[in-house]
């Protein structure tokens, strides 16, 4: 009789037609049609200085409560003020981070208008990346801008406006801060804080980097010396507390790019991994006793398959082949290939970049902002790239900026990956310095769309048109006892027809950029679902026979308990 | 150089004698091509004019050679030997196809081909065009051992198995054989075909640090983690350094058309690291003579003449830099390093400072300055400084360790303590010296017993590593301790 079930269940899998097709990708520019016109200003005055190569990022966030997405740019600054600009803003530039507003759910139509000022957002720091959470447990999405120089910490009011608290909450940090990722580390319930930080540059340290050929361009990172990430802990009283010493991550100066927490050992504790540009990538495995041990060479995180430091730019963690574990991707440099580190479980993992067919489309290209995401809705997470160089491309010699490249859309097919940027539409042809990317159903249809940040260049806003049968679920968690927007909280979802799903809640990863923290899954042919929700606070609870293709908010405790 | 070093006398990979036994796969993938049947794309248009003006000149002339003789195979491949020099691999890949199309003969551009397609991502295309270059010379090993490579790269795992087990035949030395077999049973999820394939590379060329890393990784997925460990250990200490380079004269030609500055200035990298002072100041000469504005040959030369004994060249290479870019950090810092070890302290605190403005989280220069202050009695800067160092590189020991003394001098044994324990890891020449500090301070605090071992661990060590003087000091503080009737 099982036997039967099982040959029943292999042949409905076999008639399945997402099993022999997936639909084809389909995705459309729609940021000047829809208002979202930010365009990055890198401030370049020819001297090649780094982080006008580096910039910037992108968030996605409902910053206004209203159930539909918001957009939060990152801006670069003049580093030299006063010097001739090669790159002079388009006309009609406003300076500083810029802050859309999503019309969606008053209008019933996708349009974003600027509303940086009404926000108070305006901020004219040279930025690099964003974060986004519910810090005070208030309600309400608050914004931590990365910067090259001080960062700052915008406490979201609750009105539409935002309040700068950096000072009072302690969190300016210094130097050349990157990514970074919010995080209940000490799972107090208060939401932490690790910031990445890159090099010690500075505009009067600036040294000539050239091109094997002799022509000035960008140094390589090595030109510089790293610098060691943060860690803040959250008081709890609008005040954090800096625990860089006390929990051992700051004990490796090393080019931090990307940051992503998850559980990657399945402890039930966040743990940190970081990307490095041009050095072992770090691994931060949570002892649950404050304190935080670097693990990443032995559980073979740190370099790729032969050994080698790559420069390591952007993230993306997930359950990509349903094993129940976290995998890191992470975009490297052209000719470097990206790498793929499979979780085989409790964080041993091997470089598998190869054997799923991600090295071959990944080595043309410097990668930067990236995910898993679903964007057919069937069950297995694909991956999008933002590329760009950071050094002259050959082929673009002569060009006023040398740097573009394209952008990538990779398939999950099960055993491998298969690059269907070329049919996934215009976007994809649009050649581009691609920095951060933020991910989110921004026009809440159930298929997530994108947001590119382009250095020295106009955003894109990357509608997902995809026709898929595929069923969807997009969850939002809410803590109670655990931090409000249940960040790493681990969610499973079992269906039928398909193995189980498995997520954590998050806003980090990517590159620089903050995504949405709904979890969106495609489900495939599922019309219901059960979730099984491991909240940051210890509780594990189920909802069962839940309906598809809707946003569900799941709030802890109020779900059936499990064992 | 230190790869070579590390060879010598162990073995030569060059033109392995025995050719009878030939590679199938290889001579498959070669049928399967058809060398120069295609088109050849035209010759690349250069865009040179930012290039430095002596590899714009050579570039030039070689570019008017192939202009001017453009179905020349020899003209269009020096062409692309010169751009591949430069890093210019597409153009160079367009020269070399062009080259193959004029002369499908030639064993040069089948591999220099192979090389830049491999280089640039097209690994189907190099695999075919590298199987042609051992078709044409089949005793050439670094061909053999690329396209081992290439194909494993293309999941084609069987015939990188097949050319690995090859060369293997040819001659059982060949590490780098060993290691890509033991990566084809990697893919394959072969983890105990693998293990044993990479320790018999570790065990050809025990510095091979690739494979010590591979046989680590391979070890702790085994659940063999003491081995796992172990190579580990050996990984970092030769990193991809100590790997077996197989001699390539074939690529060195390649390399040796770029004679730049820039050329030179990494060459003197290379030299520095591997510990020959002399070779590198010649180096980093050479690349401050042909680019005089080469900022950072002459910055290295800074610390290189203070190293080799000859401070008037130390000073008048920072004078140089000072004329060229009186912001860079590093050569302010070694400035002041070289100034301190002539006793010129004052001198010193100022390049330190200079280092400190350009470079604010400079953690070394952080930590001398406080040296400095410290020297002068600025005990309040000193440890301003010392904070700001281990601030910006909390795992910086002396920084921990200066501060911890300075505490204890101030009396202040508890917070003494508290820096002295961040020195302890990892466990090295300067273990003992710590150790030392660490237990005076608990004496200090009254823990009597904490300072007796830290005290005897300090000791012993110091008698490991033959730092007797240390050691006897150690032991006459532990005396006093005793008699003192500390419990």
């Amino acid at each position: 009789m099982r036997a039967a079930a099982i040959a029943l269940a292999c042949l409905l899998a076999a008639c399945s037609p997402r099993a022999s097709q997936s639909p084809n990708p389909r995705f459309r520019d729609a940021a000047a049609e829809t208002g979202l016109d930010f365009h990055h200003f890198t401030g370049a005055t020819g001297k090649f200085y780094l982080p006008e190569i580096m910039g910037s990022g992108v968030a996605l966030l409902d910053y206004d409560g209203d159930g539909d997405l918001d957009v939060f740019f990152v801006q670069g600054a003049p580093l030299e003020p006063g010097a001739p600009l090669v790159f002079p803003p388009p006309a009609g530039f406003k300076p500083g981070n810029r802050l859309y507003r999503n019309l969606l759910k008053e209008t019933g139509k996708l349009r974003f208008v600027d509303v940086t000022e009404q926000a108070g957002l305006a901020s004219t720091g040279y930025g690099m990346g964003v974060a986004v959470a519910d810090y005070n447990n208030d309600g309400y999405p608050d914004l931590y801008v990365t910067n090259f120089g001080s960062n700052v910490l915008y406490r979201n009011n609750g009105n539409g406006g935002f309040t700068d608290v950096t000072s009072d909450a302690g969190l300016a940090g210094g130097g050349w801060s990157t990514s970074a990722s919010w995080l209940d580390y000490d799972q107090d319930g208060l939401l932490d804080l690790y910031v990445a930080r890159y090099l010690d540059f500075t505009v009067r340290g600036n040294k000539d980097c050239f091109t094997p050929a002799g022509e000035p361009d960008y140094c390589s990172p090595k030109a510089y010396k790293g610098l060691a990430g943060r860690l803040y802990r959250n008081l709890g009283n609008g005040k954090f507390e800096d625990v860089t010493r006390k929990t051992g991550v700051g004990a490796v100066a090393a080019p931090g790019l990307g940051v992503r927490s998850a559980d990657f050992n399945g402890d039930g504790r966040p743990d940190i991994y970081v990307a490095n540009d041009g050095e072992a990538n770090l691994l931060w495995l949570n002892n649950g006793d404050g304190t935080f041990r670097e693990a990443a060479l032995l559980a073979g995180a740190a370099y790729s398959a032969d050994g080698v430091a790559r420069a390591g730019m952007g993230l993306a963690v997930g359950d990509f082949d349903a094993s129940g574990n976290q995998s890191i991707f992470v975009t490297n440099l052209t000719r470097e290939g990206a790498t793929l580190y499979r979780n085989s479980g409790n964080a041993q993992f091997s470089d598998s970049t190869m054997q799923v067919g991600l090295y071959l489309p990944t080595v043309p290209f410097t990668g930067f902002g990236t995910e898993w995401f679903d964007y057919d809705n069937d069950g297995r997470p694909d991956l999008f790239i933002a590329n760009g160089a950071v050094t002259m491309v050959e082929a673009l010699r002569g060009e006023r900026y040398p740097y573009h490249q394209r952008n990538l859309l990779l398939h999950n097919e099960g055993a491998r990956f298969r690059d269907v940027s070329a049919e996934a539409g215009s976007p994809f042809g649009l050649s581009e310095v691609g920095r951060g990317a933020a991910f989110g159903d921004i026009d809440n249809n159930g298929t997530v769309d994108i947001v590119v940040a382009n250095n020295n260049g106009p955003a894109r806003l990357l509608l997902n048109e995809t026709k898929s049968p595929g069923h969807w679920l997009e969850l939002r968690l809410r803590g109670v006892k655990s931090n409000r927007d249940a960040i790493g909280a681990r969610v499973v979802v079992r269906r039928s027809g398909g193995p189980p799903l498995a997520a954590q809640v998050h806003t980090d990863g990517s590159y620089l950029s903050s995504s949405d923290p709904r979890i969106h899954l495609g489900v495939g042919d599922a019309a219901a679902v059960s979730i099984v929700v491991e909240w940051p606070s210890g509780l594990k609870e189920e909802w069962t026979n839940v309906r598809v293709d809707s946003e569900i908010i799941l709030v802890e405790g109020s779900g059936r308990r499990v064992p | 150089m230190a790869r070579h070093e590390v060879a010598a006398g162990i073995l030569s990979y060059n033109r392995v004698l025995n050719r009878a036994c030939f590679v199938v796969a290889a001579a498959f993938l070669a049928a399967c091509s058809k060398p120069g049947s295609e088109n050849p794309p035209p010759i690349p248009k250069l865009q040179i004019e930012r290039f430095k003006p002596q590899i714009r000149a050579r570039l030039k002339e070689a570019y008017r050679a192939a202009l001017a003789r453009p179905n020349d195979a020899g003209a269009n491949g020096e062409l692309g030997m010169l751009l591949h020099a430069f890093e210019q691999l597409e153009s160079a890949e367009a020269c070399y196809r062009r080259a193959r199309a004029f002369d499908a003969g030639r064993f040069d551009w089948a591999y220099y081909l192979g090389l830049v397609q491999s280089l640039n991502g097209e690994n189907a295309e190099a695999a075919k065009n590298l199987a042609d270059a051992i078709r044409l010379d089949p005793g050439y090993v670094p061909a053999k051992i690329k396209l081992a490579e290439v194909l494993l790269i293309l999941g084609r795992l069987e015939e990188s198995r097949q050319i690995s087990e090859a060369l293997l035949k040819d001659d059982p030395r060949i590490a780098p054989a060993y290691y890509w077999l033991g990566r084809a049973a990697s893919a394959r999820g072969d983890l105990r075909e693998a293990e044993q394939w990479y320790a018999q590379a570790c065990q050809q060329w025990p510095s091979y640090g690739t494979a010590h890393y591979a046989l680590a990784l391979a070890y702790q997925k085994t659940g063999q983690s003491t081995k796992a460990q172990r190579h580990m250990s050996v990984y970092q200490k030769y990193q991809a350094n100590g790997d077996p380079e197989p001699e390539d004269p074939k690529l060195e030609a390649v390399r040796a058309l770029d004679n730049s500055a820039i050329a030179h200035l990494m060459k003197a990298a290379d030299l520095e690291n591997a510990g020959q002072m002399r070779q590198a100041i010649a180096e980093d000469e050479e690349a401050a003579r042909q680019d005089p504005k080469l900022v950072q040959a002459r910055a290295n030369l800074i610390s290189l003449y203070a190293r080799a004994g000859e401070p008037e060249k130390a000073e008048q290479a920072y004078r140089a830099v000072l004329a060229i870019n009186p912001n860079l950090p590093q050569s302010h810092y070694d400035y002041g390093v070289f100034l301190v070890s002539r006793s010129r302290f004052a001198e010193a605190e100022a390049a330190f400072d200079k280092a400190i403005e350009c470079s604010p989280h400079y953690a070394e220069a952080h930590s001398n300055l406080g040296a400095m202050l410290e020297r002068r009695g600025r005990l309040d800067e000193a440890a301003r400084e010392y904070r700001a160092a281990i601030e910006d590189k909390p795992n910086f020991r002396q920084a921990h360790y200066q501060l911890g003394r300075l505490l204890l001098m101030e009396r202040k044994p508890a917070q003494a303590i508290e820096e002295l324990r961040q020195t302890l890891e990892p466990s090295d020449e300067a273990t003992p010296q710590f150790l030392y500090a660490l237990g005076v301070a608990c004496a200090e605090a009254n823990d009597f017993a904490s300072a007796r071992d830290y005290l005897r661990r300090g000791a012993s060590q110091a008698q490991a590593l033959g730092q007797d003087e240390l050691a006897s000091r150690i032991q006459g503080v532990l005396a006093r301790l005793e008699q003192s009737g500390g419990k």
